[in-house]
């Protein structure tokens, strides 16, 4: 590949994969906010912990202080800066939240392609599954399978932490999938397409899959604040061993010494709740904005 | 109706000077721009044109029954009936509702979407007629239902009973005409009455329309993009261009001899099963977009006979002698 | 005709409607129809809708698969079964065998640009050797169907597209593989009636360019009459072809009853012709179910000239007066 295509396939990579959508996004209030704070976050969780390193050692006499200069938002019940724990924590949510949400999308879609567009017996095996999963309720078999996972000492990464998390999710979305499939499927122009012979995996993925796509990056984000919940959920009531500065970590540890929403200490359960309910909203306003990106209809030129 | 009958008549309908807008995403879209036309009792007026010229929303219009997008942004539209002169758009809600179906009737596009799917024939007409007149014995009713629908080749005994979906769209549209002249009104409005049927019914309906109109001399406003059925039917034609009314003729002169050159040239493009081949065109150019319309004479980008001044001026609809009325500026009226 | 180039014999297609647990109802779309193209003339075929136009054509182009009977194209001096085709003679005939939709604007995806639109078949036929070239030859189609200049319609999706625009490129689309076959599917009936003649003369106009077989399917005998002229008509009604025969001569003299009442309700553009014209004599003015059809000849319930034979035999087509009409009475 010489430098002239390279540099091509780069604009080309640039204009319509970062600069249509952020023209796009800024037409949008709401998501253009979303954005900006969802790039903060992510900011924040790599460069932060750089500027403001975590440090775990007990500091008696600093317990529960208010915010001040020295400590932003206050401490914990063992003297430890909030402000760190809160940027040093926020990897791990961002990584599993996001990993999850692909996870879900890339398994929903599959099996919802595969599904709508094979049919037949596939398809009635396939729909069967979905609708099992469909009943199972989610976050309870979550906190039955961490359990087990905590009891059994199998060590926990975060690959497995965010397939978990999506074990049930994927299954809407499959659904959801499939009868777009199918409906697409009788569409006039997948006629044109088979009459000029355009291969299967031409037509599933090229023609079919632009069609679900708004859908599915929408639920890429639901799944992501999904996600969040699930995980932050589990850590705060304590099923899954976590590093410490986890904000679900924080309101478990926030429960268990302190517990108050005013007074003394509040802010150790304050600062983690609030700034996981702020990345949550900011990703559904985002999601608002996601369609317009997948969708060339609602485009206004 | 022959063509001298058309000429010193009452006026049953008068429009005058009705603009109607509609608001949608890229700007304001004037779908009815500023039309003047009279309505003789006792006609067939044809309202023809071709998607989007306005012609349906012009007929929604005279019944005041705009999309909730649009709005009436000007104009009255008056009524004679008994010697007075109303208004129909300054009446209230509770008159409205009276003078509809009672003294104009209409007969919607897609029968289909017309009717209440959960209830039977008979009650669509025990409804209607009790909603305006208040108690009627039920005797009464069925009478002059099944008298109407023997006039359109229907069974009434079996259609009564019959909910929507278990009839055909024939079915359906013939109901549905029946239905309209229950209340005896004096005028009808029909919104592309033929369009959703096959061609056998198309042309029963109508002669059946014709008849009905031989018989009882009821006003009728008959919308179409189908040219050609109005040459069968109309008494009158107006040809409806982007929201103004081009030409107004008899039915013969708009097809033998028409003046405006749009009415020229969509003749000459409608293929029909007689006549040579060779003389059909098609319309020059695409149809321009209905919010930012051409400045002066809408269809000038497209006119073969276009001059200098209908590029700046809009050509008002005027009489060239014998009730013939042209908007075009090749033409000057009859004093 | 000397070796025709698709020919149906006896073909059937029957739809299953009705839920899994109720009967199923069985719908006769398509009866018993043998028909033929020849290389680079022009079939009109015309019925109302509900007829089986459509799906007969459907099966020509094997997007559907009959029941019984056979299709065969004519491949290496010699006819075989479209279904029967393998590997590079399933391409052949695939590559040759194209589609015009009916509805504008479901006739490319709405979530693709035009270009994209144009160039997945010319890559996958090696049409075109690489990018660059089948962007070239994108162009050279847009400007032939009339879209000039063809870089501003590239980047365009179907939403910001007109109906008459949106059908020319579903032309270029399937003009772009040179096709030998192709089915227009009522391709004028969503357009204004100032843009069909347009059309229409585009599709004229590209067939003495590339040699191509049209089966034009239509439920407006005008249009009919104005496409096919010098060439044939079929006409079709509830699954069976009635009438085939040369277009002049059918609209002319129509011989089948219900092409006679067909001709008879057209409406016409003259209102002399018109006001003069009777009524079409019909028994009842109710179309039969397809799911139960009539016995015997399915028109006999309408038709005024109906005898007893009708409503007990099936009439075949046989040929009166130079073409071929299903009739009893003749």
């Amino acid at each position: 590949m010489n430098e002239n295509k390279i540099m091509r396939i780069f604009k080309r990579i640039l204009y319509d994969y970062i600069y249509i959508p952020l023209k796009i996004l800024s037409k949008d209030k709401r998501a253009l906010f979303g954005l900006i704070v969802l790039i903060i976050y992510i900011l924040m969780s790599i460069i932060g912990p750089i500027f403001v390193p975590l440090n775990l050692e007990p500091n008696m006499e600093e317990r529960y202080q208010p915010p001040s200069w020295k400590h932003p938002l206050g401490t914990d019940f063992a003297g430890r800066d909030i402000f760190a724990q809160i940027v040093n924590g926020g990897r791990d949510i961002l990584i599993a939240a996001f990993l999850a949400g692909f996870v879900t999308i890339g398994l929903g879609t599959i099996i919802g392609l595969i599904a709508g567009y094979i049919g037949g017996k596939v398809d009635i095996i396939v729909t069967t599954l979905i609708d099992i999963f469909l009943t199972i309720p989610g976050f309870p078999l979550l906190m039955i399978i961490a359990t087990w996972l905590l009891q059994s000492g199998i060590t926990v990464n975060i690959l497995m932490i965010a397939f978990l998390l999506s074990i049930t999710s994927w299954a809407g979305l499959a659904r959801s999938v499939r009868s777009q499939v199918l409906s697409i499927k009788q569409e006039p122009f997948i006629e044109v397409d088979k009459c000029l012979g355009l291969s299967k995996f031409h037509i599933i993925f090229k023609e079919i899959l632009p069609n679900a796509m708004p859908y599915i990056a929408i639920n890429f984000m639901l799944s992501s604040v999904s996600a969040v919940y699930s995980y932050t959920g589990l850590m705060a009531l304590g099923l899954i061993p976590y590093t410490p500065g986890n904000w679900g970590a924080m309101i478990h540890m926030a429960q268990a010494y302190v517990g108050t929403i005013t007074g003394a200490g509040c802010w150790y359960i304050l600062a983690p709740s609030l700034v996981i309910i702020i990345l949550q909203v900011s990703l559904v306003f985002l999601s608002n904005g996601i369609d317009k990106i997948f969708n060339p209809r609602l485009r206004e030129w | 109706m022959s063509k001298d009958s058309v000429k010193k008549k009452d006026v049953i309908l008068s429009i005058r000077g009705l603009t109607v807008e509609f608001r949608v995403e890229r700007g304001i879209l004037r779908a009815v721009d500023n039309v003047y036309l009279d309505i003789y009792k006792g006609e067939v007026l044809g309202l023809a044109g071709e998607s989007g010229c306005g012609k349906s929303v012009l007929a929604h219009s005279i019944l005041n029954i705009v999309d909730p997008n649009g709005y009436i942004k000007s104009g009255e539209i008056l009524f004679n009936s008994n010697g007075e002169s109303i208004d129909v758009l300054k009446l209230s809600k509770s008159k409205l509702r009276k003078f509809r179906w009672s003294k104009i009737s209409i007969v919607f596009q897609g029968a289909q979407n017309s009717f209440n799917p959960v209830i039977k024939v008979r009650d669509h007409f025990i409804d209607t007629v009790e909603d305006h007149k208040g108690r009627v014995s039920r005797k009464t009713i069925f009478k002059l239902a099944s008298k109407l629908m023997e006039n359109v080749h229907l069974d009434a005994k079996r259609v009564l009973d019959m909910y929507p979906h278990e009839m055909s769209g024939g079915m359906k549209q013939r109901t549905l005409m029946s239905l309209s002249f229950i209340l005896n009104p004096e005028f009808i409005i029909l919104d592309e009455p033929t369009s959703a049927l096959d061609v056998l019914t198309q042309k029963y309906i109508v002669k059946l329309l014709r008849d009905i109109h031989e018989e009882t001399g009821l006003t009728m406003l008959f919308i179409t993009h189908d040219l050609a059925t109005l040459a069968e039917i109309a008494d009158r034609i107006a040809i409806m261009y982007l929201g103004n009314i081009v030409e107004v003729a008899d039915v013969y002169t708009i097809f033998y001899e028409p003046k405006h050159p749009y009415t020229k040239a969509l003749l000459k493009s409608i293929p029909s099963i007689v006549g040579p081949l060779e003389d059909l065109k098609p319309l020059p150019g695409p149809m321009p977009d209905p919010i930012n319309p051409p400045p002066g004479c809408k269809f000038h980008p497209r006119c073969p006979e276009r001059m200098e001044i209908c590029k700046k001026v809009r050509p008002k609809l005027i009489d060239i002698g014998g009730g013939h009325l042209v908007a075009c500026h090749k033409y000057k009226p009859t004093k | 005709m000397p070796n025709p180039l698709l020919k149906t014999e006896n073909v059937s297609k029957i739809f299953e409607v009705g839920s899994m647990f109720g009967a199923k109802k069985h719908i006769k779309a398509v009866e018993n129809v043998s028909i033929e193209i020849g290389e680079n003339e022009i079939l009109a075929l015309v019925g109302e809708s509900g007829c089986g136009k459509s799906t007969l054509g459907k099966l020509m182009l094997a997007l559907l698969r009959q029941d019984s009977g056979r299709i065969l194209y004519y491949l290496n001096n010699g006819y075989k079964d479209i279904w029967s085709l393998k590997g590079e003679e399933f391409k052949e005939y695939r590559r040759n065998a194209q589609l015009i939709p009916q509805d504008p604007y479901t006739t490319i995806n709405p979530m693709r640009n035009v270009l994209s639109a144009l160039t997945p078949p010319l890559l996958h036929y090696k049409i075109a050797k690489d990018r660059k070239e089948a962007r070239k030859m994108a162009a050279e189609l847009l400007t032939m169907v009339g879209l000039v200049p063809p870089e501003d319609f590239f980047k365009r999706y179907s939403c910001r597209l007109s109906g008459g625009q949106l059908q020319r490129i579903a032309i270029a689309r399937a003009i772009s593989v040179k096709p030998k076959f192709i089915v227009a599917d009522e391709a004028v009936s969503m357009l204004d009636a100032s843009l069909r003649i347009e059309i229409l003369d585009l599709l004229l106009n590209l067939k003495k360019k590339i040699k191509t077989a049209y089966l034009f399917i239509t439920h407006d005998l005008a249009i009919a009459r104005y496409f096919a002229r010098d060439q044939r008509i079929a006409i079709m009604y509830l699954g069976n072809i009635v009438e085939i025969g040369k277009t002049e001569e059918i609209i002319q003299n129509p011989l089948h009853p219900y092409t006679k009442v067909l001709l008879m309700s057209v409406p016409i553009p003259d209102p002399k012709i018109a006001r003069s014209r009777g009524l079409p004599k019909l028994k009842s003015l109710e179309i039969p179910s397809l799911v139960n059809p009539p016995p015997g000849c399915k028109f006999h319930t309408r038709c005024p000239y109906a005898e007893k034979i009708c409503e007990e035999k099936v009439p075949e087509l046989r040929e009166v007066k130079g073409r071929l009409v299903a009739c009893h009475l003749l």
